[in-house]
């Protein structure tokens, strides 16, 4: 079953193209990576997904349901997360009232407190991040305030969750524990993901189907291994036909 | 948790001495009653939208000068009971229609726009006034200091429950989120926009009713005193002072700064707005949370230590 689906998505920023005629489908459950250079509309395409821009063209499908153009916190509440590649936590709570936000305000579930705490615990235990439950925010070091980022787009309930680059700066030992977490709640929450990554390892290790975007265009998609021998690929990453 | 127990009692102590206050007969102490009583109603007011979303308003006194205004013009056409509320209202209509345009706007902007905005509301309404040939306009018959007193006290009360329940709901956590960071709390699901013109709007009610009341006491209307920009500054000081977002904050804050201008009055008036400039600049840059905050940071700190 479709979860989210692109029909000729385009944005323009005055003359930039930066996102031209993209389609695919992403499945219900299905783990989707998202891969490109820089600048190639990455970030771009979910800021279009989840709000943040309204497409100059095209349609993005949720359920069937067209969102393009909604705010963000209405495209939140239909049961889209997301994580910013830049971490934007609430510096001056603590990690459990990060969470409480998204569980209060994500969906209507939990809009009662007692049960948005419970949830919220649920979450903590889930990430490993229990004993951090009363730190303040801005006293977590990077790597902690990733996985932050990651257990609040979880706690708003959502059932579309977009990674935009969780394990960039951490090191090999994180990005496997990242990694692990991320697996977990896929399994145990029925989680359909969209991720976007540079570590090639982790996107390829994770990701059932990859889609590659290069200067706002789709130039491949498929399976990992058919993507890593996909002669357009390879060109447009090293210069050159395999 | 001992410390919690604290603030309780000391409400219960403060509301019984306010209770009391006005059968000692002392004129004196019931004007400074008053005037804590108003600031306190001002400040928790005021707290509800820049304490809980960060998005500081330096123009406070426009709903304050619009409830007077408001008090003044209807003077024994309507009852006070229709009039004072209905300053609280107009306050708030007025909150809601500047609210959509002047909330999309952040941080220091947001600022110099609410200050402008009052002053804006204030020419115009000494250009209306002196248009129809008025200067200053008399109220005669006001009700008496204990009646006003009364009528403070319920706002004071009334301006500390909502800063009370709004800190304490999913609407105060919104609130919050919005102050930490506004992307990310949308990104979460908070609708910002409703939510800040709601914030905005309930900070402007009691304000309003406030300067209603307020007229009473002076039993004039000027515009340039009712709009005077010092009722907002004064206001941002007492939350500053405070700190905090509950209601504590304000309460301490203005405590502090009325007992200050009391102690100055007499001695040398015009000192107190040196002091609350040097309070100022000393506040926001070595102790930015106020009182309270550095109270709970030093609490905090021990409870570490004990670990």
């Amino acid at each position: 079953m479709k979860m989210l689906s692109l029909q000729g998505v385009s944005k323009n920023f005055w003359g930039l193209r930066a996102v031209s005629d993209v389609s695919f489908d992403v499945d219900q459950g299905q783990m989707v990576g998202l891969m490109g250079a820089n600048g190639a509309g990455k970030t771009t395409l979910f800021n279009l997904i989840t709000g943040h821009l309204a497409p100059s063209h095209g349609q993005i499908l949720l359920n069937g349901e067209n969102i393009a153009g909604l705010r963000p916190d209405a495209i939140c509440r239909r049961g889209v997360g997301r994580t910013f590649q830049i971490v934007k936590p609430f510096p001056g709570l603590s990690v459990r009232d990060n969470l409480m936000t998204a569980a209060l305000f994500g969906s209507d579930r939990y809009r009662n407190r007692e049960a948005a705490r419970q949830h919220c615990e649920d979450i903590l235990g889930e990430t490993g991040m229990s004993a951090l439950a009363d730190v303040p925010a801005s006293d977590l070091t990077l790597a902690r305030q990733k996985k932050l980022e990651l257990a609040r787009a979880v706690a708003t309930d959502c059932k579309l969750l977009l990674l935009d680059e969780v394990m960039a700066g951490l090191t090999p030992t994180e990005v496997a524990e990242v990694t692990a977490t991320i697996r977990q709640l896929h399994a145990a929450r029925g989680l359909t993901v969209l991720i976007i990554e540079h570590v090639m390892r982790a996107l390829m290790d994770l990701s059932e189907r990859i889609v590659v975007l290069h200067h706002g265009e789709k130039i491949a998609e498929g399976a990992p291994e058919e993507i890593a021998s996909n002669s357009r690929v390879h060109e447009v990453y090293f210069g050159e036909a395999v | 948790m001992k410390p919690a127990l604290l603030p309780g009692s000391l409400w219960a102590v403060l509301a019984a001495v306010f209770l009391v206050l006005p059968f000692a007969q002392h004129d004196y102490l019931l004007g400074i009653g008053l005037s804590f009583l108003m600031w306190l109603a001002l400040t928790q007011s005021w707290s509800v939208l820049s304490s809980m979303t960060g998005y500081i308003s330096l123009g406070h006194v426009v709903f304050y000068g619009l409830g007077s205004y408001t008090v003044v013009v209807s003077w024994q056409q309507l009852p006070l009971w229709v009039s004072i509320p209905l300053g609280g209202l107009l306050a708030a209509v007025f909150a809601v229609i500047v609210g959509l345009p002047v909330l999309r706007v952040r941080g220091p902007y947001f600022v110099i726009l609410t200050f402008g905005l009052a002053e804006l509301v204030k020419y115009v309404l000494l250009a209306v006034e002196a248009a129809m040939g008025v200067s200053s306009r008399l109220l005669f018959g006001a009700p008496d200091l204990v009646q006003i007193y009364w009528m403070m006290l319920s706002l004071a009360v009334a301006s500390t429950a909502l800063l009370w329940f709004v800190h304490h709901s999913r609407f105060g956590h919104g609130l919050k989120s919005i102050r930490e960071n506004e992307d990310a709390a949308e990104t979460l699901g908070v609708p910002i926009t409703r939510y800040k013109l709601w914030a905005y709007m309930l900070s402007a009610v009691i304000p309003g009713m406030v300067g209603g009341v307020m007229a009473l006491r002076s039993t004039y209307f000027e515009a340039s005193q009712a709009f005077d920009p010092m009722i907002s500054i004064n206001m941002i000081v007492m939350a500053l002072i405070g700190g905090g977002t509950t209601a504590m904050g304000p309460l301490i804050g203005v405590a502090f700064l009325v007992a200050l201008s009391e102690l100055l009055w007499t001695e040398a008036p015009q000192f107190y707005m040196v002091i609350l400039g040097l309070l100022l600049v000393i506040f926001v840059m070595k102790l930015p949370n106020g009182l309270l905050g550095w109270h709970e940071a030093r609490r905090r700190k021990h409870g570490r230590a004990a670990l």
